[in-house]
């Protein structure tokens, strides 16, 4: 089995690199085809956002979905590896989500932020072939992860409703970003309510403890936990991007756990 | 290693020790601004640590050029969840888009004095709102619209107006 998961760290960024583009590429599609939300009387109108002081940028600001359209060719010509330089890419999609905030004030969610940190660190690992500047890289990328894991559990912890085992039952509960369905079964089943929310304060804060224990298949299950886990929350809240952008780490964490 | 690499070492350093100490609260707004500008600041919280456990439904009434008025009809934003959202879900921005500027418009609200009250349809969260809410309408001849906002808690099953627009020419 363990011999099955071995890869290389050049085969780590690989599938990281190809799982992120893709997400990318499914969060332009969707943007591409809610086009008429970026008009002037849709949601994302720039002539109300741009009420705001800032207008600088306006002509990238205001042409969103041919930007879009632009991008959406850069993520496929760099998925099938027909841009040699990668870095442009990159960049370039690294500087999308800066204008997207910039842009849109409202609406970035958490996995979108998870694309940008890994595009940024994908954008400084294409610059150099150097061994150990790669090596440093790829410990900027687990140093994120375990920052991005202990976080949301440490402010998960932080929150009265999580921390009383009512949070995830009550989420799901809403119709904006929950499931009916699977709120029934907790709402009928409190000890499974308790325990999944429980769960996912824990999960995440001892994330980083758990991947640098000297146990190599306890942080293979605990991976494998994860993978059920974002793909649990993408389903039951409809959060797809979360699934992508969070599984792309996860060959990186596969090379970390396997050789430290 | 070159001159570019190490300087990219100290950048990437610096912006992992930046990001944790945002992540810990314990910046000042001012510092967060000007750190913003140098650095990708994300922000690890997930629905913490105060989650959305209740709705917000955008509700709209029209008056149309004969002054007959009607009845107040919801905006459908919020797209119920499905298997199929998994790989493909083109309305969760749109939702997320909405409900921001909703509870930012409600905290808005709770920072202003009453006797202000009447610059908040000066504010972008509301001008944002309105626009949408008339890109919404699909009745004809409008003369004017008028927008409510409802906190719809499943807990108690209750439904409470938490904001309630002027009445705007279209």
């Amino acid at each position: 089995m363990s011999e099955f998961l071995n890869i290389t760290l050049n085969q780590a960024f690989y599938l990281t690199e190809k799982v992120s583009l893709f997400g990318f590429l499914i969060l332009c599609i969707e943007d591409i085809i809610n086009y008429k939300d970026f008009k002037s009387n849709g949601i994302y109108s720039w002539k109300v956002l741009s009420a705001r002081k800032n207008k600088n940028f306006s002509l990238i600001l205001n042409n969103w979905i041919p930007i879009q359209i632009l991008l959406l060719v850069t993520c496929l010509l760099t998925i099938f590896d027909f841009i040699e330089f990668k870095a442009i890419s990159f960049f370039v999609i690294t500087l999308y989500f800066i204008f997207f905030q910039k842009r849109n004030l409202y609406g970035f969610d958490g996995s979108e932020q998870m694309l940008q940190v890994i595009f940024l660190l994908l954008f400084f690992k294409s610059l150099s072939t150097n061994a150990t500047f790669t090596l440093i890289i790829y410990y900027a990328f687990i140093t994120q992860i375990f920052v991005s894991y202990f976080f949301s559990g440490y402010n998960k912890f932080k929150g009265k409703l999580w921390r009383n085992g009512t949070a995830l039952n009550k989420i799901l509960n809403t119709e904006s970003f929950g499931n009916k369905k699977y709120s029934l079964i907790l709402s009928k089943n409190l000890k499974l309510s308790k325990t999944l929310t429980y769960g996912t304060i824990i999960y995440q804060m001892i994330f980083p403890i758990i991947m640098i224990i000297p146990n190599y298949e306890i942080r293979l299950t605990y991976l494998g936990f994860g993978i059920l886990f974002h793909t649990g929350i993408g389903l039951s809240m409809g959060l797809n991007i979360f699934i992508y952008s969070f599984l792309a780490i996860y060959p990186i964490l596969l090379y970390f756990i396997q050789n430290g | 290693m070159n001159l570019f690499e190490i300087t990219s070492i100290f950048y990437i350093s610096l912006w992992i020790i930046v990001v944790v100490i945002f992540n810990l609260k314990i910046l000042d707004d001012n510092y967060t601004i000007l750190l913003s500008k140098f650095f990708i600041l994300p922000n690890w919280s997930f629905f913490s640590p105060h989650p959305l456990i209740t709705d917000y439904n955008l509700f709209y009434r029209v008056v149309d050029k004969n002054h007959s008025q009607n009845e107040y009809l919801k905006v459908e934003f919020a797209n119920s969840n499905k298997m199929s959202h998994i790989f493909f879900n083109k309305g969760k921005r749109k939702t997320k888009f909405v409900l921001d500027t909703v509870l930012d418009l409600i905290e808005e609200l709770k920072k202003t004095n009453k006797n202000d009250y009447k610059y908040i349809p000066y504010s972008l969260q509301y001008l944002l709102l309105l626009n949408y809410i008339i890109s919404e309408i699909t009745a004809e001849n409008i003369k004017s619209v008028q927008f409510k906002i409802c906190e719809q808690s499943y807990v108690n099953n209750s439904e409470k107006i938490i904001f309630q627009s002027f009445v705007h020419d279209v």
